[in-house]
């Protein structure tokens, strides 16, 4: 396993669907884990205080989209590609059908940005997510 | 003592005595520990005092006997929780303390004390063969088998909770919630609140099999053997779905390989064993195998050609192969083709 190396994460996602758009941006902490791979690790804290902790990991041509606590989510998002997974809101849980537009992921133990674009499907409405997150090494000070 | 027993006894309020909470159904068990408390603990200031909750695989009998012997506080009764007990390896001696300590829950203490087992924590046996652990108890202890509903008791279930909710739920699109969501009561729970929130929201006040399948997550009740009972009974969607359930919880696909390859290489033995005259005895004498399991295979063989088998069993060795010696090709995809192709052998 690699070094985690602290970082401040801020996300910006944005929700378009049925004529409406939302965004939302958050500025939170992570880690970064260097290895073979690069994969961050984040946590975002809702309005309501509920925490969920997101990985996003390269995997082959897609990344690994990884959320557990107060949401739970795991699916790998290829470009081009639909996948199903559940979608989890304890003690509830929802079948998700993803559909992956872009999933670029350019980071170094230095930082870097992931995004995500994708279209999600649930109960039979269609909504379209752009997850814009940019990554900073925490300054170290003496 | 039957679910609907209890439910009658605590028609008539707060119960005392000792209560053993067993079988599969959590769920249930759940409802009747809580319309327990309801019953039992009527001043809320003094549950700190009268509400004693426990847990672990052994129970530590003095601590119950002690909390047995201290009156209750400022109420009538008082209850003692002991969850996730484990009474299957229980000695003759913990079993005569245990007896001895139920025998102290009378009427005249106010306490109920409620055991609560793990599935396989207690094994009542049935209502005719009761247990030989379940005979010695029974005296002393109320023993309650919460088993698995049956479909029809989850449908009459699912209706009322519609019901209950003000939703209008037909029986077709019970059963469909049945075959998507499987019979986990904790499951079919979440799944009603869902469906209803889902038709309120659409100012609905009727529940349909669209709603159902937009809603509701579709789980497969697969076991350990899932996958190779539907391969034996030729069920293809079934298979799909077992594969499908075990990618999602990232299954080894070696290890399922070699429960297909196991499968066929067992069955093609089984076939020839058969068309020595062999009985199922001896297959599985022959074979060390369990004697319900050569039975089992015995009936699988006989609806498949012997040279069918040896055909499939050539597929599953060809996919080994690919498997331990192809890199870059997804696995899983290889196990949904293998399984396409043995469903038409």
């Amino acid at each position: 396993m690699g070094n985690r190396i602290p970082v401040t994460v801020t996300v910006e996602s944005r929700q378009t669907g049925d004529d409406e758009s939302t965004v939302r941006q958050q500025n939170c902490r992570g880690y970064l884990v260097s290895g073979q791979t690069v994969s961050l690790t984040y946590r975002e804290e809702s309005e309501e205080g509920e925490k969920s902790y997101t990985t996003l990991t390269r995997e082959g041509e897609g990344i690994r989209l990884h959320r557990a606590g107060a949401l739970q989510l795991d699916a790998c998002l290829v470009p081009g590609q639909s996948t199903r997974c559940v979608w989890g809101v304890p003690p509830y849980s929802f079948d998700l059908e993803l559909c992956c537009h872009v999933a670029e992921m350019t980071l170094s133990p230095m930082g870097g940005r992931v995004l995500l674009d994708y279209d999600r499907l649930l109960a039979g409405d269609k909504a379209r997510l752009t997850l814009d997150i940019r990554v900073a090494r925490e300054e170290v000070s003496e | 003592m039957t679910p609907q027993e209890l439910k009658d006894l605590l028609r008539g309020g707060a119960p005392t005595g000792c209560f053993l909470f067993c079988g599969e159904e959590g769920y249930l068990k759940r409802v009747y520990l809580r319309q327990m408390r309801d019953l039992i603990l009527s001043s809320p200031e003094f549950n700190t005092f009268n509400h004693m909750v426990r847990e672990g695989a052994e129970i530590d009998l003095a601590a119950v006997a002690d909390m047995i012997n201290t009156p209750a506080f400022f109420a009538e009764g008082k209850l003692i929780e002991w969850h996730t007990a484990d009474l299957s390896s229980l000695t003759e001696k913990k079993v005569e303390q245990l007896l001895s300590v139920a025998g102290t829950c009378t009427p005249e203490s106010g306490t109920a004390l409620v055991l609560i087992c793990t599935p396989e924590g207690f094994d009542p046996g049935t209502r005719k063969r009761p247990s030989a652990l379940a005979k010695k108890l029974e005296g002393a202890i109320h023993i309650v088998n919460f088993e698995k509903s049956t479909d029809a008791q989850l449908l009459n279930w699912l209706k009322r909770h519609f019901e209950h909710e003000g939703v209008k739920a037909e029986p077709q699109v019970l059963r469909a919630m049945l075959s998507r969501c499987g019979h986990s009561m904790d499951v079919l729970a979440t799944e009603t609140d869902k469906l209803t929130c889902y038709a309120k929201a659409k100012g609905r006040d009727s529940v349909t099999e669209e709603d159902v399948r937009l809603v509701c997550c579709s789980t497969t009740e697969s076991d350990a053997f899932g996958l190779t009972n539907a391969l034996l009974d030729r069920d293809p969607p079934l298979a799909y779905r077992c594969l499908q359930d075990l990618a999602a919880r990232r299954v080894e696909p070696t290890v399922i390989l070699g429960q297909i390859s196991r499968l066929y290489t067992d069955l093609l033995a089984v076939a020839r064993l058969m068309g020595e005259g062999m009985g199922r005895d001896a297959i599985a004498a022959a074979l060390s195998m369990n004697a319900y399991k050569a039975g089992l295979y015995m009936q699988a063989a006989a609806k498949r050609k012997p040279e069918g088998l040896a055909r499939a069993l050539s597929v599953v060795a060809k996919a080994d192969l690919t498997a331990k010696t192809t890199y870059g090709t997804s696995q899983y995809a290889m196990l949904d083709a293998l399984v396409a192709e043995l469903s038409v052998l």
